[in-house]
């Protein structure tokens, strides 16, 4: 336990003070937009992690906090979303076929959350509200949630979760407001546990098979992390799956098939949260009965509303699935956590994806 | 070590480095020792209850027993405990009351996934959704713990109270549940079980042991809700095969209140007026219960049944039960006003105390062992308990002769999770 402080203590160092051997010199502490760390990881701070150059709010990696997009977002009640990848200097990742990339000891992997004062300008002003880490200890990834404060100066460590008010322009241009819902710490392991381990979701090969844009050029993502030596042996990414995006012009069936996989495949699967339903979300098990088609529910509840299976082919309205995703009632909402507002995008491509399926009805 | 040697590259690493410090402890304005040599910390309700006691548990290690002083603690949010090895204990049900009543986030008062932990000594209530479940953990103990909802039957109330589901060791002892709209008491997908001492009143289903394995249930006192006692196996889910419940010693009365399940569950399928109803499960022992006053039916054995259940497209169900052993139960006064589904399978008034579906699987030959067997029943003249076979699936006949299924199995073993 001791060694494992000390031994990350060393990697988010060298993460944030990459100046010392990049030849930037040490300014983390000035660059960071905080001061030098007075405490063990997890730090109090942000800023003490020194991950950022420039204005801290602005998420400006430096040289080793690497940036990376997933093709399938998470819903997070319309919050924009940054991600960043940490490794220790010198260390590789291993990538696989799907998931469970080897990743090496005192590796941080960082999700910042924003708000932008109007949803049609993605690019333009907007509010940092939370922060997370997970960082890979000798014990397994822990997690670890930072919340900006008003100023946008710095993020605090919040182990119980918080309720942020956020007001917005919405994609129409109305104005919403509402809470926010910060996780607390066992919170995230609602998602990303899964067999009592903490498994990283956005980081998994199809996730990450996807074009990006870097300095000015669209280039395979996974082609860009190679060249920034992220990995050991470079991997193919046309050889490689690759989810759709959910709201992108691919087929239907892989379009739903992502989103469900990004937003519900944590807990619905084998050794997740919601693996004892007996549904399976994962984008690539197709399956019928396990998808929900024709399935009676084994412990709704309310969450039934009154339905008798999680999909009835070519009837959404009949269906358990739309029924949950669109209800903000905590005994019948899906996700469970953490988010207080439905995706209305998602539920009208799920019902879309269930509308079409045949045939129609179940026994 | 490599970390070690790159930390030499950088002397301004060692300059971050020695200033490391003991961890910050987060404040929490209701967090004490208490001066009790037992408690690792003591809770006192507060003004930020949510935010103290769920600090609490994520900061809770191996060993560590957090103490709920009494008092009403309230809640906006779901509780999670994910550390293994620890006790929360309240100073007693009802003494320590923790309310939900303000809950709008979670699907449960409180989710457990750390093993070998124990909840003692509180009431946990008006949860809008489940009490406290246990999901996927090696030895979860709940003694003395209520779960209840202030409004008695209502569809608004939760759904299960105490949950354990996906779990190995499951200690129920002391616990009462009241108001749940599924069942009160429920173990699912879980092995070596015990519940005993409960009370189970006013919920759809008392207790129900589903797609579970070496369950002992034993002295609990289940009655006025829809269903009694339920041990039920279903398909679609990913533990199968549940079976050997040793049910026993409990007083099953006056399960007659009329259902508030939702439409689309299981349990919304269930009558009122049962007293125990065994569902698709194999080798259960059922013995020396008292089952008194439910109006439609004293004992049930039923298979997987469409005239009942939603069809299942699950290829691995087996919907018969088989190899059950009912034997030396006292049955009395059940059956005198059964609901119109239950009256349909007989036209004997009272309902018989024992009704048996009859169905066996087919092209399978039953051997000794797969035959449901009943033995020394009885009614509280302690003349033989009346028995039908309602032959649900018309592959034999109607018969009130129970000579053909009087037989004994072996006993179950006494669980000791």
């Amino acid at each position: 336990m001791h060694r494992a402080r000390w031994l990350l203590s060393l990697a988010a160092l060298v993460a944030g003070t990459l100046g010392c051997s990049g030849g930037g010199g040490g300014d983390a502490a000035a660059a960071g937009g905080g001061s030098p760390p007075t405490g063990q990881i997890p730090y109090e701070t942000l800023g003490e992690y020194g991950f950022f150059t420039g204005n801290m709010v602005d998420h400006v990696g430096r040289p080793g906090v690497v940036p990376y997009d997933v093709n399938a977002v998470l819903w997070a009640d319309n919050a924009t979303k940054e991600r960043f990848v940490v490794l220790p200097e010198g260390q590789t990742l291993g990538w696989t076929e799907r998931e469970d990339w080897q990743v090496p000891l005192g590796t941080i992997v960082i999700k910042a959350f924003f708000f932008p004062e109007d949803l049609r300008d993605a690019g333009g002003p907007r509010r940092a509200i939370e922060t997370r880490l997970l960082i890979l200890e000798d014990e397994g990834w822990t997690s670890h949630t930072y919340v900006w404060n008003d100023a946008q100066t710095e993020a605090v460590r919040e182990v119980a979760g918080k309720r942020v008010p956020v007001s917005y322009l919405d994609l129409a241009g109305e104005a919403q407001s509402g809470d926010y819902l910060v996780p607390n710490e066992n919170q995230c392991k609602g998602c990303h546990a899964r067999d009592d381990r903490t498994e990283l979701l956005g980081l998994v090969t199809p996730q990450v098979n996807r074009v990006v844009s870097r300095d000015g050029a669209d280039v395979e993502q996974l082609d860009w992390m190679a060249a920034q030596g992220m990995f050991a042996t470079p991997p193919s990414p046309a050889a490689l799956a690759r989810f759709a995006d959910p709201f992108g012009d691919g087929p239907l069936d892989a379009r739903a098939r992502a989103y469900l996989g990004a937003n519900c495949a944590h807990c619905h699967r084998p050794g997740g949260g919601g693996g004892d339903s007996g549904l399976v979300l994962l984008e690539w098990e197709t399956t019928p009965s396990k998808n929900g088609v024709c399935k009676q529910p084994a412990a709704a509840g309310a969450g039934t509303g009154g339905r008798s299976h999680d999909i009835v082919p070519g009837h959404p309205e009949e269906s358990i699935m739309p029924f949950r995703m669109s209800s903000t009632d905590p005994e019948i909402k899906m996700p469970e956590l953490p988010n207080l507002r439905p995706d209305e995008q998602g539920v009208a491509l799920i019902s879309e994806w269930i509308a079409a399926m045949t045939p129609e009805g179940c026994p | 070590m490599n970390a070690l040697a790159r930390l030499s590259t950088c002397a301004l690493l060692v300059v971050f480095a020695a200033g490391c410090s003991d961890e910050a402890v987060p404040a929490g304005g209701g967090t004490g020792g208490g001066g009790n040599p037992d408690c690792a910390a003591t809770l006192t309700p507060g003004a930020d209850d949510q935010s103290v006691v769920q600090t609490a548990l994520i900061e809770a290690s191996a060993g560590d027993t957090l103490c709920f002083a009494a008092g009403t603690f309230s809640f906006q949010s779901e509780l999670s405990l994910s550390a293994s090895d620890v006790i929360l204990r309240g100073a007693g049900i009802d003494e320590t009351v923790l309310d939900f009543v303000s809950q709008t986030t979670g699907a449960n008062g409180m989710v457990i996934t750390g093993d070998r932990v124990t909840v003692e000594s509180l009431t946990a209530k008006n949860t809008p959704g489940d009490g406290i479940r246990a999901t996927d953990v090696e030895d979860i103990t709940f003694r003395d713990v209520a779960v209840r909802w202030d409004a008695a039957a209502s569809t608004a109330n939760g759904a299960y109270g105490l949950y354990p589901v996906g779990s190995s060791g499951v200690r129920i002892e002391g616990c009462v549940v009241n108001g749940a709209r599924d069942a009160g008491i429920y173990v699912g997908q879980s092995e070596r079980i015990l519940v005993t001492g409960s009370e189970a009143h006013g919920n759809v289903a008392g207790i129900e042991i589903e797609n579970s394995t070496d369950a002992e249930v034993v002295d609990n006192h289940v009655h006025d809700n829809t269903g009694g006692l339920l041990v039920f196996n279903l398909p679609g889910l990913p533990v199968q095969d549940g079976k050997r419940a040793n049910v026993h010693q409990n007083i099953v009365e006056n399960n007659n209140l009329k259902s508030f399940a939702e439409a689309g569950t299981v349990v919304a399928a269930v009558p009122p007026g049962i007293g125990i109803l065994i569902l698709a499960s194999d080798d259960n022992e059922i013995h020396d219960n008292e089952i008194r006053n439910n109006r439609s039916v004293g004992f049930v054995l039923l298979n997987y049944t469409t005239a009942l259940f939603e069809p299942h497209n699950d290829p691995d169900f087996d919907g018969f039960p088989q190899g059950n052993y009912i034997h030396d139960n006292l049955f009395d006064g059940n059956g005198t006003d059964a609901d119109v589904l239950v009256a349909a399978l007989t036209t004997e008034v009272p309902v018989p105390a024992i009704m048996d579906d009859g169905c066996v699987p087919e092209d399978t030959t039953p051997g000794p062992e797969d035959v449901n067997c009943f033995w020394e029943n009885v009614d509280a003249a302690d003349a033989p308990a009346s028995y039908y076979d309602f032959n649900l699936c018309g592959d034999g006949d109607k018969s009130s002769d129970i000579a053909p299924v009087t037989c004994q199995h072996d006993a179950l073993p006494s669980q000791d999770p």
